[in-house]
């Protein structure tokens, strides 16, 4: 059963709400966490594993972005469990001179910002990933950076630190009901008992909706699935993230339900490559579909020939939790105190999970935080 | 895309039953296989190139395949055989995704059959992983396609009927048994089955054949025994076997050493039901039919419409069952496909069900020997790996389990239990054991390692390659 009460309930164990429930665990609150699935059950599982920031927009997302690279930095140090981040290096392939002018113009966007990237030449590029296709070598955008995590070991690592600090971490524990009484939050009921509190994380990724339902508040954030296939363990082949330049061109192919298909490719610690990706809208259906597993075959053999040989142990799919401008919801929300957003990262949150977890708590335990969230506040959509 | 009638996967002896039955009614049939030849596991046929002056040699079943061979050879004009195979996905909407010749490709169905077989239950103990240890399987496999011995002084442990026969196959290759473990009592149960034994001449016919010719080979055939670790610098070398109790708890004292260069592990079989899975029909879990297995009704057809399931596949009972429920399914999507009226399939299936009948009162008494006790699954330390992709050790396993909230998708995560190539296949059927006996554990289902596509290891150069040009003949 849950406890009784307590200073701070988050709702989901993803990698935001872990390491929001980690950060106020460290900050001396009394903090409990409930999820309904397992421990690193949903997006932070199923993701590319990417600690990216190539195409954080300028303005709040890139801030954002950099702020979390601290966090993944300081966590690394912290952690007592190894969850494998390492910043080798991210590239954004151009993959045919059609894609330039956007680039150009895209790099042009955020050195104005304050926020400069790297533009390396085709030759350059196959010298740090030798293995891409020369013809499908345009030139890329680099980010010393840039790299990887293994996001399930991210998830677990917080869990279990978290615990150590006093936390209480429920699984397989839903929540049914918000008691809000005089628009301040009162208590959470789950299947596993109430818990009286006074403030509400929360941080159910692509499940936000439908808490923010339970406290008469419209949570605008909608699933989006993403899928991606699994190789072998191979010997160390590739050492940069490598996303295609294609994401940021086309970006929108897929979300009107179509299947879209990019370059995306990471190489886990344990030597599994992690390729894709796909994306299309399916609900909350978190099957992948022979033909998305042999579009992402196709792109990925076209851009890396040498995985022609190489075979894929299984795919898996899973959804980031997407809002209309790509940005995540974070902070208060008007009309019911005590209830604080964390949601809707749109495929980043393994990279912007950490930092956000950050400001969550700096916000409920100072109530200032280190980068404004103004801009991330609900309110941008209200009246939508 | 092309549409079948009836896609039947898995040549073995339940999927060329019913691709008999249901041509034989004039149902246009295809039907799947992973392997170059036909036969399955039981029906295994020797590689091209490889010739045997004696077939008896091979035994009974192989004699017995060959006719069931022959009749599907016979009406080959009637059904598709496509070899070499695999079918590494399932959707929702009667569609398969094939890899074969290279490429992959799509084949919708109609109706479908299951029929994809088991493998040997993986029992980690001290040693397993050392090279020399086998599978009976994989030893039969070797024995029987290949003509080649596992070793030179080979032991066998396990338990039930299928490590006679390997014994039997060992011996007339020409190899040497240092002895039989079998860790279940037979001695006990035999007269508690008599009634089962009851008109299943055949059965018994064949087990006394094997034993005597274990008895003239000299082999020693040890009841109540286990093997606790196999030990060795590089290779088996020696084995430590000891005495059991009746939960299969192995009484120190008797513990002793006994010299072999290789050993072969047949502790019952596991079904493999990852295609059923993946198309999301409903199981159960029974231990005594090799674990999780789909549910199904008396014609076969699991909780999806139009999808059904037979032989080992669908819960281990050997090859006899297989080819009556094959010869069940195969009718009643023959009938189902308006091929035959109802009423003759009704009389053709009432047979079958007879000898089914009769043969698994027989299988019961061989069950409840071979049932795996709780002893079984405490013979692996804290050191002994017990996911062998990953590397997963006893120990990470119990360490993880000291919160008892985790489930099996947890220890996933937090270990990367089952996340190699063979997708839980090896360490899922004794971790859904271990925590089956866990204080408070949900008994009645503890959740199993999911299988996603692709749920065999697939090269991307097939995926990705052109697809071939769609096949329009029948």
């Amino acid at each position: 059963m849950v406890p009784q009460e307590a200073e701070v309930v988050v709702i989901g164990g993803g990698v935001v709400g872990s390491s929001a429930a980690y950060f106020l665990a460290r900050a001396g609150k009394n903090v409990v966490l409930v999820e309904k699935g397992c421990k690193a059950g949903e997006a932070s599982a199923a993701n590319a594993a990417f600690v990216w920031s190539i195409t954080r927009k300028p303005g709040i997302d890139i801030r954002l972005a950099m702020h979390s690279f601290n966090i993944h930095r300081q966590l690394k140090a912290e952690l007592e469990m190894d969850f494998e981040y390492v910043q080798g290096g991210g590239m954004m392939i151009i993959e045919d001179e059609t894609q330039l002018p956007f680039v150009e113009s895209y790099l042009q966007k955020r050195s104005d910002d304050g926020y400069p990237l790297e533009m390396i030449d085709a030759k350059q590029a196959l010298e740090l990933e030798p293995h891409l296709a020369k013809e499908r070598v345009f030139g890329a955008v680099y980010s010393p950076i840039d790299g990887k995590t293994n996001p399930i070991f991210l998830v677990i690592a917080l869990n279990l630190e978290a615990q150590k600090l006093g936390a209480q971490l429920f699984h397989y524990t839903e929540v049914k009901e918000i008691e809000v009484t005089g628009g301040k939050i009162k208590g959470v009921v789950t299947d596993k008992g109430t818990i009286k509190t006074n403030t509400v994380v929360n941080a159910a990724g692509s499940w936000a909706s439908f808490i923010g339902d339970m406290v008469g508040i419209k949570v605008p954030v909608s699933p989006f699935q993403l899928a991606m296939l699994v190789t072998e363990q191979l010997p160390p082949t590739v050492s940069h993230v490598i996303m295609g330049a294609s994401y940021m061109v086309e970006e929108d192919t897929g979300k009107e339900g179509g299947l879209g298909c990019g370059l995306v490719m990471s190489q886990q610690t344990a030597g599994n490559l992690l390729i894709g990706a796909s994306w299309r809208k399916t609900g909350y259906d978190k099957r992948t579909i022979q033909e998305e597993i042999e579009l992402m075959a196709k792109v990925n053999v076209r851009a890396m020939p040498m995985l022609k040989t190489v075979r894929i142990i299984r795919s898996y799919a899973n959804f980031f939790p997407n809002t209309a401008d790509d940005l995540p919801i974070l902070g208060k929300v008007e009309g019911v105190e005590g209830f604080i957003m964390a949601s809707g990262h749109c495929g980043h949150g393994i990279g912007m999970g950490p930092g956000s977890g950050k400001l969550i708590q700096e916000l409920i335990c100072d109530d200032k935080t280190t980068i404004p969230l103004d801009e991330l506040n609900l309110s941008r959509f209200l009246g939508e | 895309m092309k549409v079948c009638d009836f896609i039947i996967i898995g040549g073995g002896p339940g999927g060329i039953a019913a691709a008999i039955k249901a041509a034989q009614a004039g149902v246009n049939v295809t039907l799947l296989d992973e392997n170059e030849r036909l036969g399955g596991q039981v029906f295994r046929q020797l590689e091209k190139g490889f010739k045997v002056a004696d077939p008896d040699a091979l035994g009974p079943d192989f004699k017995e395949g060959k006719e069931l061979l022959h009749q599907f050879y016979s009406m080959q004009d009637k059904i598709r055989y496509l070899n070499n195979t695999l079918v590494w996905g399932i959707s929702e909407d009667h569609t398969l995704a094939l890899a074969r010749n290279e490429s992959s490709s799509s084949l919708g169905f109609k109706h479908l059959l299951v029929a994809t077989g088991a493998y040997d239950r993986p029992v980690p103990f001290p040693g397993w992983t050392l090279p020399g240890v086998f599978t009976a399987g994989g030893a039969q496999k070797l024995v029987k396609s290949e003509g080649v011995l596992p070793g030179q002084n080979i032991l066998l442990a396990g338990t039930g009927p299928l490590q006679l026969v390997l014994a039997d196959q060992i011996l007339k290759a020409g190899g040497r048994i240092e002895a039989i473990l079998e860790a279940g009592n037979i001695g006990k149960n035999w007269l508690r089955g008599l009634k089962g034994i009851w008109g299943n001449w055949d059965f018994l016919k064949e087990g006394m054949r094997y034993l005597r010719s274990i008895q003239k080979a000299g082999v020693p055939l040890l009841r109540s025994h286990v093997i606790l670790e196999a030990r060795g610098d590089g290779h088996v070398e020696e084995a430590l076997i000891a005495k059991v109790d009746k939960n299969w708890r192995p009484r120190l004292n008797t513990a002793r050493s006994v010299k072999a260069d290789s050993i072969c592990l047949g502790y019952g079989l596991v079904s493999s039901t990852e295609l059923a899975m993946l198309a999301e029909c409903e199981h159960k879990y029974d231990l005594r039919q090799g674990g999780y297995i789909p549910r199904r009704k008396a014609n076969m057809e699991t909780s999806m419409p139009g999808i059904y399931a037979v032989g080992d596949g669908a819960g281990v009972a050997g090859r006899k069952v297989a080819i009556e429920e094959g010869c069940i399914a195969g009718i009643s999507v023959a009938s189902a496909l308006g091929s035959i009226p109802r009423a003759n399939a009704r009389e053709q299936i009432k047979p079958c069900r007879k000898r089914l009948d009769k043969i698994n009162r027989f299988r019961k008494i061989l069950d409840d020997i071979s049932l795996p006790r709780k002893g079984l699954y405490e013979l692996a330390t804290d050191r002994t790996v017990i996911c062998r992709c990953e590397e997963v050790t006893l120990g990470q396993l119990k360490a993880a389990l000291a919160d008892d909230t985790i489930q099996i998708k947890d220890l996933k995560r937090m270990t990367r239990l089952g996340m190699g190539p063979c997708e839980g296949r090896m360490c899922g059927p004794f971790v859904v054991e271990m925590l089956r006996h866990r204080p408070n554990a949900p008994v009645e289902d503890v959740g199993c390692l999911k299988p996603r596509p692709s749920i065999k290891p697939v090269a991307l150069g097939v995926l990705a390659a052109e697809k071939p040009v769609e096949n329009t003949e029948a």
